[in-house]
Formats: structure tokens, C-alpha cells, sequence
């Protein structure tokens, strides 16, 4: 039974994953965008909890999954 | 579907920035007013955003495990909030396994004179006289320490003080009246005339007379620095008068002596007492010389003798001497009393112990700087030492003849391997660092550990070694700033 969801779920993510990268890409920026500002702002409040590195890293391979994804289109 | 699906991934997603923000916001105005943040010393690679790595590394040795300890004194460490907190409550783990004698923590309050705010960590003397010794306790966390039980409680003591001169404090805010049964006043103009380099403090006694004193300054232009000028006049602690000069806005550091101008303290009127005149100045302005008409005249712990002073003759009560010289020119084999203190090399600093009262200082040549647990004096005849002794290393109890002790100090308590020392700090007037064009209130404070006898550059293997660092910060709560707002308005 579990399996048969699990299946399921990753059939409906295969469909979807385009959709979600594209999502987690803007959601991405935007909070590189917004943790600049408030750093610049307010200097420590978000460098004190969070590692900034991470997120550009992360934002960048997000980025480049995107474009490979979308290479047909733009092929 | 594919509309109704992205919607519900971005509503999931925005909200979890949200959150997100939410708790960055929280974690720096700290709506409770309190925060506490730790610095694991076993755990350099860390980073930790609030306090920061010992300096200089120098003065510090990796050892077993990854723990640090310090081999050289003193070092500093900061401490960044992201708002202002009004009282810091800092709890030290340490080892001393050489039984260093000495050791204090403290709050950088002024820049320009690198004033700190010293709280004790371990006094080995103050240990070892509250076994020796009678103590009797107060009801704010003082301590009474007597050769002999003559007071059965602080207040009896406060209210019954001893001479002056058997009295010695530490860490506790002691006032006395201080008052010379025998002084006159004297008409006489008298002259400093040695150069003096950078800030000073010193106490100065009136009695039925003006306070009249004359300083003329130059300046010597080697840092570019604005050189502005401010002689602060205090009675009883608080600030009396203060005047100034302001500095010129074109920063030069060409080295051409020039000119700085002269200050005039004259003020009638004045209730009789211990009076002190603090100088707050860079290390480029030069006290040419010091007109005065009063007859006491005691400098306080520290002293530069600038470079052109020549056949210096001081009197001092401190036990312990220390003298200090960036110029190799003035490498020179200073007279202590009967003993010679040689000073071999620049930018490192020689002690030497004097068990007398008062001991003579005698120097060649000046641009040096003479430090001391005690007071200073161009003049046997203006030599006086209004204050209570503060209970230092240095300080030699027998030979002062002191008989009484008055302290805030806790023990360091022994928890597993370690020892642990807790020092309050008001935050209120704290030396603060801030970032230029921010809209919060980011601040850094800056912090010493002084360990006496701890020195990097000598041969001897003795250390002190740190285990954590833990900060507790207490201020307003947003509660109380709003009302606060609201109260102000009204």
C-alpha cells in the first residue's frame, strides 16, 4: 500500500517537479533579496542565525536545474 | 489544476519565508529583554556572531582537546547585540594551573584614555585574608575584612572610618571625606615643567582658596587624529566644570610640533576636599607645563613622561613599578628606590616590586611611560595620596600598615575541574561600536582579561586556560518600551 502512494506521489512530482523548481527559484531570490536588505538594515539580524553562502548555493543549483528542465523550450 | 497547485505551493512557501523573517526580527529585538549567548572555547571553528575570538593571538596557545590558553596578558574579546541591553552578567570557566595571583575582567568605558570598568575574576590576596583574617559581611554583597574584629557590622564601619591610610578597597564604590587637619594654603606659584604625553588623572587638595591651574599643550602630529583637548574638573566623583579645545578638522601627520593652545581652571568658592582633574587627550598632545597655585598635586597611576624631560626625580607610594618605552633612545636603568629597574627593550613592559611606603624614582631621560598601584609625585612637599589603597598583586598590606579591607568579591567556585567567576558590568555608559547607515541598533562592546604576571614574551611555561563564556544581557523589555514611548510623550 505504501508503495503504491509512494509511487504515486513521485509519478505526481515527476509531472510536477518543473513547477516546484520554478517556485522554490522565486521563493530563492526573493529571500536572498529581502535577507540583503534587513542585513543591510540591520547589520548581524540575519547573519547571526543564518549562513548566506548556503542559500546563494542553493539558489544556484535550483537555478540551473530550472534551465536544464526548461532547455526544449528554449532549444 | 496546475493554477490551484501553484497557488498552494507559493502560499506554503512565502508563508515559510515569513516565518522565517519573523524569527531573525525576534531574535534581535528580543521582546523579553533578555538574552544569553555562549562562547565554547573547545570549539573554535564555531563562528559565533555575538562574541568574538580572543586577541591577540599572541598571547594565546592551542593545547590538548583544542582548548585555548592564554599565555600573555592582556586580551580582549568583543560582544555584539543586536540592541541595546542595559546590564551584561558574564560568567568565566577557567583553569589556573601555575596559581596565578591575579586576574580581572573588564568593560572598555572610554576610548581616548582606554578606561575600563575592572571586575575581579581571582584575588589571591583577598583569598587568602578572608582566611586569615576576620570578615564580616554587609547586606549589598560587601565584605569587611579586619586584621583585628573591631566593627561588628559594615555600617559600624562606615560610620566610624579608620585613617585613610589602613584602609584598603576593592572593586566597592568607598567614599570618604578626605581632609588634611594640617594644610594651609600657600600663594606660591609652583611649576610642572617635565612634558607630559597623552591623557593623565591626577588629585589635587583645596582649602580656603582658588583652584587655579594653567595648562599649556602642543602637539606632536604623528597620528592623524583631530588632537581635541578636554580637562575635566570632578569633586566627589561627579563632574564639576570642564573646558576644552577643539581640534582642527584638517587631520595632519607630518610630525611638526605645533602649538595646541592653553586650558585655565579658575574657580572660587570651592567647599574644601579632594578635588581631580582628569586630561583627556590623544597620544600626540604634549603637556608643555602645569602653573599652579595650589600645594598638593598627586598623579594617579600612570604617567608618560614625554620625550625632551630630563633628570626626573618622583615620589610614589605604589608597590609595584612599571615603566614602558616605544623610543630606543630612552632604554635606560631607572632608580627605584635602592633598586635599579633596567629597562632593556621597547614596547614591552618591566615591573618592579618596592616593599617600602614610599620609594624615590630617578630617570636620565624621559618618553617613558611609569605605571603604579599607587599615586605620583613631582614633589616630596605636593606628594598625597587621598584614596584608599586598592587591593591589587602589587598592593604589600604589611608595609602600608592596612587594617582594613572593604570588597565586592565572590570567590571563584570550583565546579567539576574548573573554576567559575561571575562579574555584573553596567552596560548603560559602555564604550559602543556601531554600523554606519543602519536603521537598527547593532553594537559591539569590547572586553579585557587582565592576568598579572602573565607574560607571552618570557621564558616561563605558565598559562590560564578558558573553558566557555557564557554572557547573560538584561534590558527593556518592548513592553516597557512602548509605555515608555507613550510616557515620554505625555
Amino acid at each position: 500500500m505504501a508503495e503504491v502512494y509512494w509511487i504515486g506521489l513521485k509519478e505526481f512530482f515527476m509531472k510536477k517537479n518543473n513547477i516546484i523548481l520554478q517556485e522554490i527559484f522565486y521563493i530563492l531570490s526573493s529571500s536572498l533579496v529581502i535577507f540583503v536588505l534587513l542585513e543591510l538594515a540591520w547589520p548581524g539580524v540575519v547573519l547571526s542565525c543564518i549562513n548566506l553562502n548556503w542559500i546563494l548555493i542553493f539558489w544556484l543549483i535550483i537555478g540551473m536545474l530550472v534551465l536544464l528542465k526548461n532547455k526544449e523550450n528554449y532549444d | 489544476m496546475d493554477k490551484k497547485f501553484i497557488k498552494k505551493i507559493r502560499l506554503v512557501l512565502w508563508l515559510s519565508l515569513f516565518i522565517i523573517v519573523g524569527f531573525l526580527l525576534y531574535q534581535a529585538i528580543m521582546p523579553n529583554g533578555v538574552v544569553k549567548y555562549t562562547y565554547d572555547f573547545s570549539r573554535p571553528d564555531i563562528v559565533n556572531h555575538f562574541i568574538n575570538k580572543l586577541t591577540p593571538k599572541e598571547r594565546l596557545k592551542i593545547i590538548n582537546n583544542n582548548i585555548q590558553a592564554v599565555i600573555g596578558e592582556p586580551v580582549y574579546f568583543s560582544l555584539r547585540t543586536l540592541r541595546k541591553f542595559d546590564k551584561a552578567k558574564i560568567t568565566l570557566q577557567y583553569q589556573n594551573p601555575n596559581d596565578l595571583p591575579f586576574a580581572e575582567i573588564g568593560l572598555l568605558k572610554d576610548k581616548i584614555i582606554w578606561r575600563y570598568d575592572l571586575k575581579p575574576i581571582t584575588n589571591k590576596t583577598l583569598n587568602q585574608l578572608i582566611l586569615a583574617w576576620s570578615v564580616v559581611y554587609g547586606t549589598n554583597g560587601e565584605m569587611l575584612i579586619q586584621r583585628e574584629k573591631k566593627y561588628q557590622t559594615v555600617n559600624e564601619f562606615l560610620k566610624n572610618l579608620p585613617s585613610i591610610n589602613e584602609i584598603a578597597v576593592y572593586n566597592y564604590d568607598f567614599k570618604s571625606n578626605y581632609l588634611l587637619p594640617k594644610y594651609s594654603p600657600t600663594k606660591q606659584e609652583n611649576k610642572i615643567s617635565q612634558p607630559l604625553r597623552g591623557s593623565y588623572q591626577f588629585y589635587t587638595y583645596i582649602k580656603n582658596e582658588k583652584l587655579d591651574f594653567k595648562f599649556s599643550f602642543s602637539s606632536l602630529n604623528q597620528n592623524k587624529n583631530k588632537d581635541s583637548i578636554k580637562l575635566n574638573l570632578y569633586y566627589q566623583d561627579k563632574i564639576i566644570d570642564s573646558q576644552k579645545i577643539d581640534g582642527n578638522d584638517d587631520l595632519i601627520d607630518n610630525g611638526k610640533k605645533i602649538d595646541q593652545g592653553e586650558l585655565h581652571f579658575d574657580i572660587d568658592n570651592l567647599s574644601e576636599g579632594v578635588y581631580k582633574i582628569e586630561l583627556v587627550a590623544n597620544d600626540d598632545i604634549i603637556t608643555e607645563q602645569i602653573i599652579f597655585k595650589q600645594s598638593k598635586l598627586s598623579f594617579i597611576n600612570r604617567l608618560w613622561l614625554a620625550d625632551g624631560a630630563k633628570n626626573i626625580k618622583i615620589q610614589t607610594d605604589s608597590n609595584l613599578v612599571s615603566a614602558q618605552t616605544v623610543n630606543p633612545a630612552s632604554l635606560q636603568t631607572i632608580k627605584v628606590g635602592d633598586n635599579n629597574l633596567i629597562l632593556a627593550k621597547t614596547y614591552q613592559q618591566f615591573d618592579i616590586a618596592s616593599h617600602k611606603k614610599s620609594a624615590s624614582i630617578e630617570l636620565d631621560k624621559g618618553d617613558v611611560i611609569l605605571f603604579g598601584n599607587g599615586v605620583f609625585s613631582f614633589d616630596q612637599n605636593s606628594f598625597f595620596e587621598p584614596v584608599a589603597r586598592k587591593v591589587d598583586n602589587g598592593l604589600d598590606i604589611n608595609a602600608n600598615g592596612i587594617n582594613y579591607i572593604i570588597v565586592k568579591y565572590q570567590q571563584p567556585k570550583e565546579v567539576d575541574k574548573w573554576q567559575v567567576a561571575e562579574a555584573e558590568f553596567d552596560l548603560t555608559n559602555a564604550y559602543r561600536e556601531y554600523s554606519a547607515h543602519q536603521l537598527g541598533y547593532t553594537n559591539k562592546m569590547n572586553f579585557l582579561i587582565s592576568i598579572l604576571g602573565l607574560n607571552a614574551e618570557d621564558d616561563i611555561d605558565d598559562k590560564i586556560i578558558f573553558g566557555k563564556i557564557t554572557v547573560e544581557l538584561y534590558g527593556r523589555s518592548l513592553l516597557d518600551r512602548i509605555k515608555g514611548i507613550f510616557y515620554e510623550k505625555k
